[in-house]
């Protein structure tokens, strides 16, 4: 413990306390927050204390030990670096590598590529001696590495391009790579003079009867360091878009069981080369030549690239390994090797029997979650039945199925009709959204489960009056197919369709990609809105635009703080750990991106409204609706906390609130939290979401 | 090709039933998987479109094998839509069109499961879905000539336990990123069981067509 405390060089000692063993008043009479104070804030030896204090050393001792277990005294590192220092070290045993090296996955403003590359310099100049030959590959976080490289002051280094050039039109081709590189460490410069992909087989052995080339070759076979990228071969990587292999890259004929590539070869699962039809054509260092390189550096980051770094790792191709702490723990996690994880709260030692309980999860078994059941697998139809019980006025069923509803006051004639759908488990959503100037039908699935094609037809047909009709659900694979098919369907009845998804949810994917969000609470904004325009009879063409125009002004991001369970399971559908919760959790319990420690109602209305703000580009002068929704178990009394913190902000930011809504209107079972919905306002927008309507779940006069 | 592992309406109907049965068993199960990725519905799904599958098959009788196996697939998509209804009813219609005198091949059947759910979800291999475990048991099926359920089998588990080293970019799954990372896909995990049991059934001798 000693090196373990902070050296200080002034030691200020409380003489009058150390003559006669009392406390200083400041202390009160708890001796070990005055032990602890004199040890870790003064800097006084343990002896110096034991004099202070009028005790023994032993005593002191004991003091201190205390002090640190009942929690006066918290010893914190700086959690991150801890966290990527243990990383390292645990996928360097894993692997059994000479060197791992892990950078935190978030760093400030500067992009992962370029923090790689600061690091892939690093481990280069820790490798490099005078008189090494270096072999580059080529890249995005290759030429970072080589962009980062200091000028080492190593002598008679030689640089040699492992790969052959390309004219792709991208910055980092090998030429440019190994040109940097050799620049910034004064380094000779070996090229390789001919294309990494040539035409044929037959040219391939023509250029390397060449003696430059052969030369250049021959090159390959002294390197004692080598430094390259591993690209992924998923869809949008740079092996895909950099140009670099054009049309050669038939990834479903010869390349389907490629995972990765590196330095121009490619690599199944296991790291076995995968020959396809370019191998005989590409110029450049063999995977069985790289892997007897002294010195290996793989540098790679990003967790799109997990299969690819852990192929090469199970191939042996690397030995010294750059990457990013959210990349090394999916690369250990895809191994099956549990990931040491460090508790970023110390947990006071007084209640050790949680941390058991959350060690050993699945093994202690636990009791049933409590459920108002009968059959479990009647559940969705039961539930269904007693619905359209109790709100006779708003809902009835389509042919006597309680899972194709529509609404009991049929629509004027002539009015485009609309169809809602998706799962059960969201009560009130969807049906209490049936109802005039809201939704005509609803087609209902198993719970958290998209409704099958026939029942959309069935409402489809129930409310087409001639003028088409406009599907809206959310943006989910099922869903999505479902509909699909029902839409193809109803076409071939001669029903004009129109499908608008609905993706809300913030949480779910960037702003970059709107398209692949998922559709949550802000369904409800856009059901209201579109609803309201088929209200007003308004065309086809027009409430599809309206509504596709609601769903692109709404914004969703929730928080989940306990998990929901299943009539089915009545388990819980995901574990989260005592003090732990979900920001931007789904509706169907799919967990989150982001874990947090639990916080406060404040922090958490904070921490959703400043995604929400920065995502719709909130400025002053906006306005909005918004909704404050129950998941399920959250009570009322919760919401209401958390609206007079999204109030506050949004007054400060001088954006008006038009309307709110706060309660259960978009649920996952019995989930416990909050989602947060915002839908930004034109004129158009406004008067529609303020028009009355009537649903048993959503009611305006 | 005159020792072809072929299926008629018997044995297909008989892995149908099968296979019905073992997701039912493995209902519970599929689910949690499920629940750690996606929304913990797979397993009812599953037992429950299979079950509807068997049912319908049956109903439509043996006289008309690829009018059977298109009404299975109905069947499965009208019990319980899903992601998993449009998906399995595309494959039964792809394997109805690949009937020849009331029989198909093993290696037809398994290669028109897996195209016909590439049709439907444009999924493919390496994107942490049940296509990684149809693809490469189609694929081994067809290498293996003869059609050797064993090798597909293989495959087919292989080719599970590689979607622990996947990131899903499907379905609910695919808003996880790295967390998909060590977890088998439950849309795997069912395919495997589906097809555990047509190699249960192929493996009863009296059964060998």
């Amino acid at each position: 413990m000693t090196d373990a405390r902070p050296k200080r060089a002034r030691v200020a000692k409380d003489g009058t306390a150390a003559e006669d063993g009392r406390a200083p008043l400041r202390f009160g009479d708890d001796p070990l927050l005055w032990a602890a104070w004199l040890y870790y804030e003064e800097g006084l030896t343990q002896s110096e204390i034991a004099a202070a204090m009028g005790i023994s050393r032993p005593t002191v001792v004991a003091y201190l030990s205390e002090a640190r277990d009942c929690g006066i005294v918290n010893i914190s590192i700086a959690g991150d670096r801890l966290r990527a220092l243990s990383l390292a070290r645990q996928v360097a045993e894993h692997f059994g590598l000479r060197d791992c090296l892990v950078i935190p996955s978030d760093g400030g403003p500067r992009s992962l590529i370029e923090r790689l590359g600061d690091a892939g310099a690093k481990a280069l100049s820790w490798h490099l001696r005078s008189g090494d030959s270096v072999g580059i590959g080529w890249g995005r976080t290759t030429l970072a590495v080589a962009v980062a490289v200091p000028d080492l002051g190593l002598k008679d280094l030689r640089v040699v391009q492992a790969t052959g050039g390309t004219t792709a039109a991208i910055p980092y081709t090998p030429e440019a790579c190994a040109t940097r590189l050799s620049e910034a460490l004064s380094a000779r410069m070996i090229p390789m003079s001919a294309p990494a992909i040539v035409s044929s087989g037959e040219m391939r052995d023509l250029l390397l009867q060449e003696p430059v080339l052969q030369e250049q070759m021959s090159e390959l076979d002294r390197i004692d360091t080598i430094v390259f990228g591993v690209s992924s071969l998923r869809p949008n990587s740079t092996i895909h878009t950099s140009g670099f292999f054009a049309k050669a890259l038939d990834q479903r004929d010869h390349y389907r069981d490629a995972v990765g590539s590196l330095a121009g070869r490619f690599i199944d699962v296991t790291g076995k080369p995968v020959i396809g039809s370019l191998e005989n054509r590409t110029i450049g260092i063999e995977l069985a030549r790289l892997k007897t390189v002294r010195t290996r550096i793989g540098v790679s980051g990003g967790f799109d690239k997990v299969p690819a770094i852990l192929a090469a790792l199970r191939g042996g191709y690397i030995n010294v390994l750059v990457t990013d702490a959210a990349t090394a723990e999916g690369i250990l996690r895809a191994d099956g090797v549990e990931v040491r994880r460090q508790s970023l709260t110390r947990r006071p030692p007084s209640q050790p029997d949680r941390g058991k309980v959350a060690a050993a999860p699945g093994e202690v078994p636990q009791p049933d979650v409590k459920k108002l059941l009968n059959d479990p697998r009647d559940a969705v139809n039961e539930s269904l039945e007693g619905a359209l019980l109790a709100f006779p006025d708003h809902i009835r069923t389509i042919d006597g199925s309680v899972r194709a509803i529509c609404r009991s006051r049929p629509a004027a004639p002539g009015k485009v009709g609309l169809v809602i759908g998706g799962g059960a488990g969201h009560e009130p959503l969807f049906l209490g959204y049936v109802g005039e100037g809201l939704a005509d039908a609803v087609a209902v699935g198993n719970v958290f489960s998209a409704p099958p094609p026939d029942r959309i037809v069935r409402c489809t047909r129930q409310v087409s009056t001639g003028a088409g009709v406009l599907h809206v659900f959310g943006n989910y694979t099922g869903d999505l197919m479902n509909f699909e098919m029902a839409a193809e369907m109803a076409a071939a009845e001669g029903i004009d369709v129109r499908a608008v998804v609905t993706t809300d949810d913030v949480a779910s994917s960037p702003a970059s990609d709107r398209a692949a969000r998922r559709g949550t609470a802000g369904n409800i904004f856009v059901f209201k809105i579109a609803g309201a325009a088929c209200e007003m009879m308004l065309s086809l063409d027009e409430c599809e635009r309206i509504a596709r125009k609601a769903n692109a002004c709404t914004y969703t991001m929730g928080v989940g703080l306990a998990p929901c369970s299943l009539p089915e399971t009545r388990r819980p559908s995901f574990r989260l750990g005592p003090d732990e919760i979900e920001i931007g959790i789904g509706i169907h319990g799919e967990p989150g991106v982001v874990r947090s420690v639990a916080m406060s109602a404040d922090d958490v209305a904070d921490r959703i409204m400043d995604a929400l703000i920065e995502d719709a580009g909130l400025d002053p002068g906006a306005r909005v609706g918004i909704l404050i929704n129950s998941l399920g178990a959250t009570p009322m009394m919760e919401l209401g906390i958390l609206n007079r913190r999204i109030r506050q902000r949004l007054e400060a930011r001088d954006i008006t609130t038009v309307r709110s809504w706060m309660g259960h209107y978009c649920t996952s079972l019995d989930m416990t939290g909050a989602s947060i919905s915002l839908v930004v306002l034109d004129e158009e927008l406004e008067t529609l979401l303020l028009r009355p309507c009537d649903g048993f779940g959503f009611r305006q006069g | 090709m005159t020792t072809a592992v072929t299926l008629d309406y018997i044995l297909l109907g008989r892995f149908l039933a099968t296979a019905a049965e073992r997701l039912e068993e493995m209902r519970a199960e599929l689910s949690a998987l499920d629940g750690e990725v996606g929304d913990g519905d797979h397993g009812a799904s599953m037992a429950d479109g299979f079950r509807a599958a068997s049912l319908g098959f049956a109903k439509a009788g043996g006289e008309d094998v690829p009018a059977a196996l298109r009404a299975a697939g109905e069947s499965f998509l009208q019990s319980v839509g899903a992601t998993v209804g449009p998906l399995y009813a595309t494959a039964f219609v792809e394997a109805a069109k690949r009937v020849e005198d009331g029989r198909i091949g093993l290696a037809d059947l398994l290669s028109a499961f897996n195209d016909g759910i590439v049709r439907r979800g444009n999924a493919a291999p390496g994107d942490c879905t049940m296509i990684d475990v149809w693809d490469p048991a189609a694929r081994a099926a067809r290498d293996a000539g003869a059609g050797s359920i064993g090798a597909a089998l293989d495959a087919g588990r292989a080719g599970l336990e590689a979607t622990r080293t996947m990131i899903a970019s499907r379905g609910r799954a695919a808003r996880l990123g790295s967390r998909t990372l060590g977890q088998l896909d439950p849309g795997a995990s069912s395919a495997v069981v589906i097809l555990s049991a047509l190699a249960e059934v192929l493996g009863e001798p009296e059964a060998r067509g």
